[in-house]
């Protein structure tokens, strides 16, 4: 008798209904994507600073009222908010990026390990944005 | 720069301009943190001596091409018709190396 129940179970297995796509709202995002997903993120971002940082650079050394113009636009609290919007970009960004420079030399590749690390970058940004604000308040 | 930037050397720039980042991040945060308080004269002094000219020309290098990597594959992931993929490259590419040369002239200032 068991041996036909097991029977119908493995029958009903290629009827059964299967998801003909992938609902993200009702499977939600593991925290390891949200990682991965961030890192592109803040990739695109951080690329868009680089004429930016160039910008700066430029001006720092274009004599002593480039030098004060600049350190004056530092001084501003719309200007750190923008820094440390960049800063958090920067930190997660690196951090992620060290877990799959990681990945790479085979270092956390199992789920669970995968799991863990994705939490830790999020702790540590959060760490160093906190910090950021203390520094810049 | 699209032919010669493709594939597992693309993926190899990626990794080697990562850790020339890496290293070089961490030591500028501690010279900016140790040279404060920051006047334009020490500012510039401590910038372009020459190592620092070879080592920020060289963080610039590391990341304009980490940025092109990095910008190629978004693009290539998202930007579907082949006309808008091949402006937002060229875009990229065209941009990339003119911040490159700009920095180039700024860092050689008074050579």
């Amino acid at each position: 008798m068991q041996e036909s129940m097991h029977g119908r179970a493995a029958m009903q297995v290629p009827g059964r209904a299967r998801p003909a796509f992938f609902n993200l709202l009702q499977i939600g995002l593991p925290v390891t994507a949200v990682v991965s997903f961030a890192h592109r993120v803040s990739g695109v971002v951080l690329a868009l600073l680089v004429p930016v940082l160039a910008c700066m650079l430029q001006r720092s050394l274009s004599g002593p009222e480039g030098f004060d113009q600049l350190a004056a636009l530092f001084a501003r609290l719309d200007v750190r908010l923008v820094m440390i919007l960049a800063i958090w970009a920067l930190a997660h960004h690196v951090l992620a990026g060290v877990r799959h420079l990681l990945f790479d030399i085979h270092v956390g590749t199992g789920l669970r390990a995968a799991r863990a690390s994705a939490w830790i970058v999020f702790i540590l940004e959060a760490a160093i944005v906190l910090l950021a604000i203390g520094v810049a308040a | 720069m699209t032919r010669t930037l493709s594939g597992s050397r693309a993926w190899l720039v990626q990794r080697l301009t990562a850790l020339y980042l890496l290293c070089f991040l961490p030591y500028a945060l501690v010279r900016l943190g140790a040279g404060r308080p920051w006047s334009y004269e020490s500012w510039r002094a401590s910038l372009l001596s020459p190592g620092m000219r070879v080592a920020v020309l060289l963080f610039f290098v590391a990341l304009l091409l980490h940025a092109w990597v990095g910008l190629r594959d978004v693009i290539l992931d998202y930007a579907r018709p082949l006309a808008l993929r091949s402006a937002l490259l060229g875009l990229v590419a065209v941009a990339a190396t003119a911040v490159g040369a700009w920095v180039l002239v700024i860092m050689t200032v008074g050579l």
